[in-house]
Formats: C-alpha cells, structure tokens, sequence
C-alpha cells in the first residue's frame, strides 16, 4: 500500500471516528416481550430523536426483536434484557416484531412531533 | 478503459446464473480470497451461531481474468454482545488455467465497539488470522475498522482491510481494500443494493447490485440468510464481471 492510501484511510478513519460523539442522556422506553407478544405492542416516540427501548424477555424461549422500517435485529435470552438504540426517526408508524414468533410478537413505534413522554410506557394499541 | 462501458452481464441468461451458483456453492471451483468480496458489518448478536458458505466466480473475455473462484465455509459463535469469533474450515481458491485447490484456514474475529445506533455510526473491528497449507505461502493477519450507519430502512457499512503477512520471510507491506455496501429494506426477504469495492494494491474496482434478505425458519430459532450480486469491474484491471454468492444458516 502506498503511503497516499495509507494517509488518506488513515484521514477517513479519524473523520468517523470522530462522529462518535456520546450520544448523552437520551429518552428510554421500556418492552416486555412475555407469551411471545410485545408489552405494550405500541410506543408513542419523539420524532427527529435518537432514543432506546430497553427489551426484557419474561418468556423461557428466546425472542428476537427485529424491524426492517428502523433497521435492527436484536436477540433477547430468555430472562434477559437487552437496549435497543433508535432514531432519530420522522413522524410515522414504524413496525416492529419478534422474528421467532412472527405470528403472535408484533409492535408498532408511533412516532410523533410532541415529545411523547420520556420513558413512558404507553397503554397497548386497542386498549 | 474498456470494461467500464460494458453494460453489466450482458448476454448472461438466468440458467447460468443458476449453474454458476451451483458450481461456486459446490465448492468446485475458486481462486482469490472470497474475503475479497465481503462488506463486513460491525454488529454482534449475542448466543447467534452461523453456518456460512460464500465464493464468487468472475466471468471475462481475457485469459488472466476468466474463471477466477473462490469459495469457503465457515462457523461462528457469538459468545459475548461484542466479540464473535469465526473459523473458516474450508478455503478453496481456483486461478485460470489451474485447478482448484484447497488453500488454507483461517480465524477472525468481529469486535463490535459501539451498540446498533447508539452514536452516528457504529464501530466495530475484524482481525483474522490466515493460515494457508500452500508451499511458500505466509501466514496472513487482516485487519481493519468497520463502520455501519443506518437511516430508516437504509442501511450503510464501510470497510477498510489491511492485510499483512507474518512470520520469518514476510513481505513488509500492507495490502489495503476497502469495500462498502448500501441496501435499502424493502422488506426483512427482500434488501437491494450496491456493493463497491477497491483494492489498490490490484489496481482493481469494482461495483455492482447486489439484494440480500432472510427468512425465518418457521417454529425454530433459525434464520436462513442470502446474498447474491454482479460486480462491473469499472476499469482494466478488474475483472468484467463477478458473481457472489453466500448462504448462512443462523441459529440458536
């Protein structure tokens, strides 16, 4: 490798690196995944705002919390709980589901402009 | 430069898209490092094992190019949310004019750094070691930085590759590549896209679509994965045109 490609990776690297800012307090929500179906099966979430979902599997079969409209896939062991980085998303409905149980495990992420709540669980959709 | 302006597979007919994934699938022809033709992504899913078979062929009017293969099979176990090892138990390589041949072993790692979508981008990092069973071939240690960085049902990732060879007589160089993979989601089945690839030292680039996607094992914890793509080589020195495949089998 030439030192021009060593210089210019080496410029690339630090350019990335350097936008892995800390991402800080963010707003946290909270699913439980428990008789293969999501709790609550819908989050009201802040538009234009990275935030987490904190994931717990009360079930003794593992889930994995997928979405392809936000882009994650994330497996979560029984009894285990895993945080789920994202964002920031515009408004909209983004679907999520459990890849394991695709059929029972599903969920909805309302995105919305108001700040919806930081931390909030929101009643399931239907209620 | 000629290749450039050729429109991508022309004349390539479905029937032998299939009898060249067979033949790669097959294991019965290769040549080059299948890793050549990879865009690694940072994430590590905790207590998911993988099954892999992956290879390319390249298809080309000149002699030093046509029928160039490789294929490999690998395993891997994520044992931690940042760490997930990979051997690959088979590595055959095929360079035109020559037959097939086994030509080694190797071990790499995924370090993922940063959480899916914590920060701007997520970090992660691949160092493999190579051992070839080839006569006066060295062992190898790759290594490099890899990026991803997701936007809705956009998904972005950039690889950069250093390669050196260790050991008593190695070469003082570093070989570089860099590879990137943009996809768009359509659905979890369904990821289309294009792949970009550069390796400097070969004076060889490459671009081309490629669509990915997985389907769930039903009643299982298994997910079946897929790529298939056509890379253009976009100036002389890369190949006209090269097929990739990959299969995996993910489980619980």
């Amino acid at each position: 490798m030439n030192r021009n490609n060593l210089l210019g990776s080496l410029v690339l690297l630090g350019v990335l690196s350097g936008a892995t800012a800390q991402a800080g307090d963010i707003p946290e929500y909270k699913l439980v995944v428990q008789n293969q179906r999501f709790l609550p099966s819908s989050l009201r979430v802040p538009a234009n705002t990275r935030f987490k979902v904190l994931v717990t599997n009360r079930d003794s079969t593992p889930s994995e919390f997928e979405s392809s409209d936000f882009n994650r896939e994330k497996i979560v062991l029984p009894g285990s709980t895993v945080t789920v980085f994202i964002g920031p998303l515009g408004k909209g409905r983004y679907k999520f589901f459990d890849d394991f149980h695709p059929h029972t495990g599903n969920g909805v992420l309302i995105v919305e402009n108001s700040r919806g709540g930081s931390g909030q669980e929101m009643p399931e959709a239907g209620e | 430069m000629s290749q450039g302006t050729h429109s991508i597979a022309p004349g390539v007919r479905p029937h032998q898209t299939l009898a060249l994934c067979a033949l790669l699938l097959a294991g019965a022809c290769t040549a080059a490092h299948a890793d050549d033709f990879i865009v690694y992504s940072p994430h590590v899913n905790q207590g998911q094992s993988e099954i892999e078979l992956r290879g390319f062929y390249t298809g080309d009017g000149r002699p030093g190019l046509d029928g160039r293969a490789a294929s490999e099979l690998s395993f891997s176990h994520a044992f931690t949310g940042w760490w997930k090892p990979e051997i690959y138990v088979l590595e055959y390589e095929k360079n035109p004019g020559e037959s097939e041949g086994l030509v080694g072993y190797e071990f790499e790692n995924t370090f993922q750094f940063t959480q899916p979508g914590q920060y701007w981008v997520d970090v992660g990092f691949l160092a493999s070691l190579e051992l070839p069973n080839t006569k006066g071939e060295q062992d190898k240690l790759e290594f490099g930085p890899l990026f991803e960085r997701t936007f809705g049902r956009f998904d972005h990732r950039l690889n950069l590759i250093w390669e050196k060879e260790i050991g008593p007589g190695a070469s003082r160089h570093y070989e570089f590549r860099y590879s990137y993979a943009g996809t768009y989601a359509v659905s979890a089945a369904f990821q289309p896209g294009i792949e970009f690839y550069g390796r400097p030292d070969d004076h060889a680039y490459q671009i081309g679509p490629i669509v990915h996607g997985e389907w769930h094992v039903p009643d299982t914890t298994s997910n079946v994965e897929y790529r298939v793509g056509l890379l253009q080589g976009i100036n002389a020195d890369a190949p006209r045109r090269t097929w990739v495949v990959q299969f995996e089998y993910e489980f619980l």
